[in-house]
């Protein structure tokens, strides 16, 4: 494991509040668990608090917590409100991701699910059951029908934005170092070798979350164990939900992604108690030339670091043994956020309006601009725009922007989504931290590949084993 | 016990005639209620969901018997989350005791400044955990920390120390982490003991030739040691409870490192959300801080008064 030997860079404020925030969220979901664990209880599913009194009361939850996000969701409501014949307010609910899905579970649980969702693609349809069929809406909007997604012949998303899994180099650095982008798996390992001795103690080539107790690993190390043809969950022909991690062929993939790993933490600052902030963090502060992360790092960059935005480069990930083999067809992670509405609704009818409105109107692009290239719009004629296009950042990103338009028909929705989906695919994979625990484990070396896997299967066989159990009771 | 005037009440036109014990239950009654359902509800509905497991996505709940301790009383991970919980919690119980107490007699002293010293002593306490731990987790950060930082500067340490990265150091963090924070409770339980101390036992022992090291023994220690079991049993019940600064800090890593039991019950609930096994655990908790109470006041009758030679 690398470390670097004068970080002497403290984080600005930015991050501090950024993950002061991200933490607050945290512990606030902490403490409600502690108390329902230890010493209060819910009252039980209230149904969905829709109307009172002759005013309607619309509920969104989303995981987006930005100032100007919530800024935007909110001028969006209030000019909408302005337009329709109905009384109506706003409850709304910005969360960090982590407290989203525990607000979903709690919503589930309770059978008081907000009125709208708005979230991450895999959180939201694992959801499907739940939600009430949107293509009305979906054709309202006029998205292209390659954003579609459908579900038993139902469109349960409305995608706002889509952002691909790339990582940032410090382009000038790489450079400087004579190196050329690595293509493989291989070639990788040896591009962090090579690069790592170009810049010294003073810098990592790379810095990998290696946290067990955070999706931060998760979802650094996902892209790789997907496109290598590897799985955690697979429905069966008869449409049961089984762990596929233990099947033979897919329990090799599985070790030789952890193979890799661990090779490629030899030459990568780990940080077994990052968070996402972290990873960002060091490459704004110039711990780390280079950093696996989403379309958000240069908006980051540009508050943090604004004199390193114009060396920073984005490349898509290496292709892995299964890709280059053609055992598996070339995949670019992306995540995409976008809103469904719940089936508790009691006012769906003035929810779709309200979200029609939204894409329709200037709120849409006040959304997308909230994050410039975290949201990449799902609407062709908004990215073609003239204020997309000028925006600062987008501007100075131009080849994440075409990274997007030349790998679109292969980008893959970022966690694997079984049809039909698994409502508890979060809870097997993510909220028992099987998924963090063997990724962490194979960076930092902790468990032999083989084990590893192998342990990781057996603990979700008992896992999926005890949802399937809870759910027949 | 001083005789209520009842027929002050009974002039009053909105106040029925009550009997004096009436009155003393009228008065305990918003007490009552308040401790029903802050404390007796919710423990109540704590143990009955225990008994229960939890479909999430129907949102019912079927009565398992004792499934759910039977499945956690199996679990590996259970007995390691309690030892490390134990171990958080008699560790960081010294420290604060030890602490409290050192801390206490220091500032009993009279000297220049010793109301500001006061103050200070007691502002950890006065920080919101949350605020306090996150500020702390990035003075500690193994990257970007400010110790780290200042220890490279000055040619301490070769290489940043992981304060919270290391599954060593990790619980070592926590548990100094929580005494900075928590020690201030026991200073001012004992300062407040210490000053009730009578000046003239102090001079009694000095006049017999007693030093201050056998005036502690002899004078201070018999005196205070009631409030010393007392403050022992309380940071005992609340670090093994304790949540707000071992979840910020560490969230339980890494590596499981600082997974303590109520960490696990947190996971319980909301990683698999398995909430009658989450409801088990804390009532395991519960249980266990119970009977260690009981035993503790039976061994160390911190209740009997003081005797000093």
């Amino acid at each position: 494991m690398l470390w670097v030997s004068n970080p002497l860079k403290i984080m600005t404020s930015d991050i501090n509040r950024r993950t002061f925030l991200k933490r607050t969220g945290t512990v606030s979901g902490g403490a409600a668990a502690t108390a329902l664990a230890g010493c209060t209880g819910s009252s039980g599913g209230s149904g969905s608090q829709g109307t009172s009194g002759g005013q309607t009361t619309i509920r969104l939850l989303t995981s987006e917590s930005s100032p100007t996000s919530k800024k935007a969701f909110r001028g969006a409501f209030d000019e909408w409100a302005e337009t329709v014949d109905a009384d109506v307010n706003r409850q709304f609910q910005f969360s960090s991701a982590d407290a989203f899905q525990q607000q979903i579970s709690a919503g589930l649980a309770t059978g008081d699910l907000p009125d709208i969702l708005f979230g991450g693609i895999t959180s939201v349809l694992n959801l499907s059951d739940s939600l009430v069929d949107v293509s009305d809406t979906f054709g309202e909007i006029g998205l292209a029908e390659s954003w579609k997604v459908e579900i038993d012949g139902q469109t349960k998303f409305l995608p706002l934005s889509s952002s691909l899994n790339v990582r940032w180099n410090r382009n000038d650095l790489v450079e400087e170092a004579g190196l050329s982008y690595p293509e493989t798996w291989d070639e990788n390992v040896q591009f962090m070798q090579s690069f790592n001795e170009h810049l010294g103690d003073e810098m990592a080539a790379t810095t990998i979350s290696a946290n067990s107790n955070s999706s931060s690993s998760f979802y650094y190390v996902m892209p790789d164990f997907l496109s290598n043809g590897a799985r955690f969950l697979k429905r069966t022909e008869d449409g049961s939900v089984e762990v596929a991690l233990g099947d033979d062929g897919i329990r090799q993939r599985a070790i030789e992604t952890m193979e890799y790993l661990g090779r490629l933490g030899e030459h990568s600052l780990l940080g077994t108690d990052y968070g996402f902030s972290d990873l960002t963090g060091s490459f704004a502060n110039e711990v780390a030339a280079s950093v696996r992360y989403p379309g958000r790092l240069p908006t980051i960059v540009s508050k943090q670091a604004p004199e390193l935005l114009e060396h920073t480069k984005a490349t898509v990930m290496p292709a892995s043994p299964a890709v280059q083999n053609g055992d598996q067809a070339p995949m670019y992670f992306a995540t995409a956020n976008g809103f469904a509405v719940s089936k508790d609704s009691a006012n769906a009818g003035l929810v779709k309006d309200f979200l029609s409105y939204l894409f329709t109107s200037d709120a849409y692009l006040d959304l997308i601009l909230a994050a410039p290239l975290h949201r990449v719009p799902s609407k062709v004629d908004a990215m073609n725009s003239d204020r997309f296009q000028n925006n600062s950042v987008v501007a100075a990103q131009q080849d994440y922007v075409e990274l997007i338009e030349e790998h679109l028909d292969k980008i893959t929705w970022f966690s694997e989504l079984q049809q039909p989906p698994v409502p508890y695919w979060f809870q097997v994979c993510m909220g028992s931290q099987v998924g963090y625990k063997m990724f962490s484990n194979a960076l930092t070396k902790r468990k032999d590949p083989a084990t590893n896997v192998d342990d990781a299967t057996s603990e979700l066989k008992s896992i999926l084993s005890e949802v399937k159990q809870s759910q027949s009771n | 016990m001083t005789k209520f005037s009842t027929s002050t009440i009974s002039q009053s036109r909105y106040v029925p005639e009550l009997s004096e014990r009436q009155y003393g239950y009228l008065l305990l009654a918003p007490v009552a209620i308040l401790f029903v359902a802050v404390v007796v509800i919710p423990t109540a509905f704590a143990i009955w969901a225990s008994f229960n497991a939890w479909d999430l996505y129907g949102g019912e709940t079927t009565w398992v018997w004792l499934a759910n301790y039977q499945h956690i009383f199996n679990e590996e991970s259970f007995w390691e989350s309690f030892r490390r919980g134990v171990v958080y919690a008699l560790y960081s119980t010294v420290l604060q005791v030890v602490g409290g107490l050192v801390v206490a007699l220091v500032i009993n002293e009279s000297f220049k400044f010793n109301n500001i010293v006061r103050s200070i002593a007691l502002l950890p306490y006065l920080i919101p955990s949350i605020g306090a731990v996150l500020v702390l987790n990035w003075i500690f950060h193994s990257n970007f920390g400010i110790l780290n930082y200042y220890l490279l500067q000055i040619g301490l340490i070769a290489e940043p120390i992981r304060f919270t990265a290391d599954e060593a150091l990790a619980m070592h963090t926590a548990v100094w982490v929580s005494s900075w924070k928590f020690t201030s409770f026991v200073v001012f339980l004992v300062l407040a003991r210490l000053q009730s101390i009578h000046s003239e036992m102090y001079e009694i022992a000095k006049i017999n030739g007693a030093g201050p090291i056998r005036r502690f023994f002899d004078v201070t220690l018999p005196n205070i040691k009631s409030t010393l079991m007392i403050a022992a049993l309380l940071r005992l019940i609340f670090m093994f409870n304790n949540f707000d600064i071992i979840w910020p800090l560490t969230q339980g890593g890494p590596f499981e490192a600082t997974n303590i039991l109520v960490v696990y019950a947190y996971n319980q609930a909301f990683g698999t959300f398995q909430f009658g096994r989450a409801a088990a655990t804390t009532t395991v908790m519960f249980l266990v801080l119970f009977v260690v109470g009981v035993i503790y006041f039976r061994v160390f009758k911190p209740e009997e008064e003081v005797e000093v030679a």
